[in-house]
């Protein structure tokens, strides 16, 4: 058959026109190509763990004997808490974003992730966090009070520096990096699979990136929550975590754990997934099971959000209560098992390639087996009773992080690097840093376990020589240095070879899944046809025999007409739509900058610097999304052969975006109730103190807001059927009556005596009914634009998808109002 | 846009031919039927984790203050734990039912044994069914282990072995 891109003359030429960054400071800093972006996430994430590996050296060199005095307190409590943040927060789950950023198109044979622009704003707000965090090393503040930051500790009266400020806004930046990071995962997995790529024909680092993200995206408004509450603790005088006002320090343990667990899943499953994926390379045959680890993936990301009260076991919860969490803790050893028993069952029946990415994946079984069955011994109550904050706990946490972080990502690097660079990387340097690494690993971390049941505390800055802990701790500290010689011998392999590694060609590996279809490395538009795809491992069909069926990459979707992929179907990835990318913009920056200068002056306490910061931001917003006279020339364009062009509903992409907000914008409200009934469920004196709330305006202000759904539903129903006078109508009284709303609101704030530094219902009331308004002027603003373009014509039946979206918003922000009108006006009558 | 059979030679629709479907027996399933199997007993097992929770710590652990037995209320405390968790159990078990008939309805669309579905993953109603019996299967595990804890333990038994010089 003729291939497909020959009937196109100059096709590839055109296509790299269309698609490439160009050259020079211009181009590096407003590009959106996902390959550039994942390639800067690595880097940047690698430059972090290099920074938390010297920390926990100086650690470990202070730890080396008894009674060493190398550190003061002061500057360890410093270092362990920054170790822990960067670890964690700032190489661990960005490192996976890298991959996943630059893997994903090229796996689901498409030309770009769902939302470019969103992928350049994630990585430049997740730099201006790193920026922010080690800002503090300027003022010599930086984060002390442990990377989970347990107030009372943390509160103002006993950590009063800004050392706790820098960790809340800065962490508060990264969950603003993340979620939009996780929604483009999503919503790219969901509508830009190449055609065929149904859900069970996935890679398995894909079930598990968008597991992660799933879950980034409930879990991670519960930091926020806990981060915001407690900067107002701090600088407002509220008392969330006060149990003076009627507060509880045990509130931000809720919260910070019921983010905290799904967290570890995030930062390990999207690296299982890499092992699922490249042992089978290696082994020369498909994963055994691939539906039970596929399942068990998504299972432990399911199970992960049940289970965070098993940091909690030492506060005097009811034994019962621990128990359902105990048990919800050690069923995950199921999925586990099943990961584990995959794995090695692919190995054994297969011929193992023993090269360095393939030893790096077999080191983290072993790892991963070390660090689970101690996270099952921990999720007993009663033993963990006994080691809860000892040196025990800190084996654990680092045989996971570094077992199934670290090790996966390394051996992905081996694994990968080739088809980044078009390089290999010398597999003898590489088999050398493995082996001095997992030694390194296992000398440092397994002495820690025996030190934790000798009693060894964790946090300790140093301890004294009749303790008996000197041997071990020494063994450790030898462990640590021979691990940064591995890992320095991994970086000197990157660069070296990078430099002068040997040509890779497309498939050095010959590996199944789709990015080895194209170049190495891949040209700017990922692939010049579209691919079809007909089972799990498209490069192995031939020798496989599975089925007849054979996947397509010289015939397909050209699609050469400027920046297009195509969008598929949800489950079975069937041509849906022609999805118009957007092309390279410096908003994506622009924002970035404007926001992190925005919390620059929350830290700083400038009013000046905050306003300017988040004016620009709403700028940067508005520049982003008003759309230029050709977008809407481009959309009377409905149809471009024998699919829609950008589609309506669930073809757009804005539309699933728009769930996704709508999902974790349900969670943050969902927390910040939670955490009203939670209080006002444990207060002891009145909750609130100064009498249940005044009804009256409230009712007029809640028929209010709920005939806006109604008017604004009318509006959109007209757009529907090409009434645009009817349609300027409904939208125009929506914006009327939220501008009232938010008047009535404000009314509302002024008759009350109460502040919000009065108690904690107060504390509650004015920043949950705060977020509120903050949404519905979000949601004004929107209808506004709306009202703007539909005044320019920019809608018509066929093209109406932000019309659509922002008519769900405010759906949503009505529903919202219902649940805290229900909670905070209504409740406090019925106690 | 071009596509196969415009711009170059090859197939006229943008569709992936039904030989290649992946989902060919997907007609004999309701797409609600497969979404209640997977989703069924993860569902009912968050439910009955949260809502036990809540009632065992109002009532064992009321207003932050731990008590040797539930506050009294028409409705014993261990009833309800029994309620939550038998609803639960049923909600588990027919979503575990629904994804075994959704698997038998799908069995030919893998075109493989039972080694060819578990490894190789076609057919993707029949994948969805598969794994809505793992799901099933796992979390009615975890309701059957919060189901027994319920009957094992007494509602608010204390930890009397811990010093509370320690912990408190």
């Amino acid at each position: 058959m003729q291939d497909a891109a020959a009937a196109v003359p100059g096709l590839e030429a055109k296509l790299q026109q269309e698609w490439e960054t160009p050259r020079g400071l211009r181009g590096s800093l407003s590009t959106v190509d996902h390959k550039i972006i994942g390639k800067r996430y690595l880097i940047t994430a690698f430059l972090f763990l290099i920074v938390g590996g010297l920390e926990a050296s100086a650690m470990r060199v202070q730890l080396a004997r008894a009674d060493n005095h190398l550190l003061s307190p002061e500057q360890y409590n410093q270092l362990f808490t920054v170790h822990g943040v960067t670890m964690i927060f700032l190489y661990a789950a960005p490192i996976l974003s890298g991959f996943s950023n630059y893997l994903w198109p090229l796996m689901l044979g498409s030309r770009d992730m769902a939302f470019p622009r969103l992928n350049a704003l994630s990585y430049w707000i997740y730099v201006g966090a790193g920026i922010m965090m080690y800002s503090s090393v300027l003022v010599g503040a930086m984060p002390n009070a442990g990377w989970f930051n347990y107030p009372p500790f943390s509160a103002r009266t006993f950590d009063p520096g800004l050392n706790v400020d820098f960790y809340l806004l800065a962490l508060t930046l990264l969950t603003i990096s993340t979620t939009v990071g996780s929604a483009n995962f999503v919503v790219s997995l969901l509508k830009t699979r190449a055609p065929g790529m149904s859900i069970n024909r996935l890679p398995i680092i894909v079930w598990g990136t968008l597991t992660a993200s799933m879950s980034n995206l409930l879990a991670l408004p519960a930091l926020t929550v806990a981060c915001v509450f407690l900067f107002l603790d701090r600088r407002f005088g509220t008392h969330f975590f006060d149990p003076a006002g009627g507060g509880h320090p045990l509130l931000w343990q809720h919260l910070f754990w019921m983010f905290g667990h799904p967290w570890v899943y995030v930062i390990v499953l999207p690296a299982m997934g890499m092992v699922s994926d490249i042992l089978p390379t290696f082994c020369r045959r498909p994963l055994v099971g691939y539906v039970f680890v596929a399942c068990a993936t998504v299972v432990t990301g399911v199970l992960g959000f049940g289970v965070w009260l098993h940091h909690m076991f030492a506060t005097g919860i009811p034994p019962l209560g621990l128990s359902f969490f105990a048990g919800a803790s050690i069923v995950i050893a199921i999925p586990s098992a099943v990961g584990v028993c995959s794995w090695l069952a692919t190995i054994w029946l297969g011929r193992p390639r023993r090269t360095t990415s393939f030893l790096y994946m077999a080191g983290f079984v072993a790892l991963f087996t070390i660090g689970g069955v101690t996270g099952v011994m921990t999720a007993a109550v009663p033993f963990d009773l006994q080691l809860t904050d000892t040196y025990f706990v800190v084996a654990h946490l680092h045989y996971v992080l570094v077992g199934i972080n670290v090790f996966p990502v390394i051996g992905a690097v081996y694994y990968w690097f080739p088809k980044m660079t078009g390089k290999l990387m010398n597999e003898r340097l590489g088999k050398w840093g493995f082996w001095i690494s997992f030694v390194g690993t296992n000398l440092v971390f397994f002495p820690m376990h025996l030190l934790g049941m000798m009693g060894m505390p964790r946090r300790i800055y140093t301890y004294a020589a009749e303790m008996g802990w000197g041997p071990l701790n020494l063994l450790e500290t030898v462990g640590a240095f021979v691990l940064v010689l591995g890992m320095l011998l991994f970086f000197i392999n990157v660069l070296v070879s990078y430099r002068r590694g040997v040509a890779a060609g497309n498939n050095p590996w010959d590996a199944p899944t789709l990015e080895w279809a194209t170049t190495s490395p891949p040209p700017a538009y990922n692939f010049a046809v579209i691919p079809t795809i007909a089972s799990r491992h498209p490069l192995w069909e031939d020798r496989l025999q599975d089925s007849a069926a054979r996947s397509t990459f010289a015939n397909g979707l050209l699609l050469p007409d400027g920046r297009e992929t195509v969008g598929t179907t949800v489950l079975d990835a069937q041509p849906d739509v022609v999805l118009r990318m957007p092309g390279d913009s410096f908003a994506p920056l622009a924002l970035a900058v404007t926001l992190t200068l925005g919390f620059f002056g929350l830290l700083a306490g400038s009013t000046w610097l905050s306003a300017f910061g988040f004016a620009g931001a709403l700028t940067s917003i508005l520049m982003w999304l008003w759309p230029d006279a050709k977008a809407a020339e481009r959309y009377k364009n409905t149809r471009d052969g024998a699919l829609a062009v950008e589609g309506a509903g669930t073809q757009s992409v804005a539309w699933w975006g728009m769930v996704c907000v709508i999902v974790t914008e349900s969670a943050f409200f969902l927390y910040m109730l939670a955490a009203y009934f939670y209080l006002a469920a444990n207060s002891t004196n009145a909750f609130p103190t100064h009498g249940a709330p005044e009804l009256r305006l409230v009712l007029i202000n809640t028929l209010l807001l709920l005939s806006s759904s109604a008017t604004l539903e009318f509006g959109k129903r007209a757009v529907n059927t090409r009434r645009s006078a009817r349609a300027l109508f409904g939208v125009g009284c929506t914006i009327v009556l939220g501008v009232t709303f938010l008047a009535l609101q404000i009314l509302e704030y002024t008759r009350k005596t109460s502040s919000p530094s009065d108690d904690a219902y107060a504390s509650l009331f004015f920043t949950i009914t705060g977020f509120h308004g903050l949404h519905v002027l979000v949601g004004v603003v929107m209808l506004i634009v709306v009202w703007v373009r539909m005044q320019r014509k920019h809608f018509s039946e066929a093209h109406h998808t932000a019309v659509t979206n922002v008519t769900m918003y405010w759906h949503f922000v009505d529903v919202v109002w219902l649940a805290v009108f229900t909670s905070l006006y209504l409740t406090p009558h019925l106690r | 846009m071009s596509l196969n059979g415009s711009t170059n030679p090859g197939a006229s629709a943008p569709t992936v031919d039904s030989g290649t479907h992946p989902a060919p027996l997907r007609h004999r399933v309701p797409i609600r039927a497969l979404w209640f199997g997977l989703l069924g007993a993860p569902v009912a097992w968050s439910l009955q984790l949260i809502s036990a929770y809540a009632f065992t710590a109002h009532n064992c652990f009321p207003r932050l203050t731990s008590l040797a037995a539930p506050v009294q209320n028409r409705v014993s405390l261990f009833a309800i734990l029994v309620a939550i968790s038998l609803a639960a159990l049923a909600t588990s078990i027919l979503g575990l039912r629904t994804a075994l008939s959704s698997r038998r309805a799908t069995a030919r669309e893998t075109g493989h044994d039972t080694h060819g579905a578990l490894d190789v993953g076609e057919g993707r109603t029949h994948f969805m069914a598969l794994s809505g019996i793992m799901v099933s299967l796992v979390f009615l595990v975890a309701v059957v282990a919060q189901a027994s804890l319920v009957l094992s333990l007494e509602p608010c038994t204390q930890m009397t072995y811990i010093s509370s010089e320690v912990y408190h």
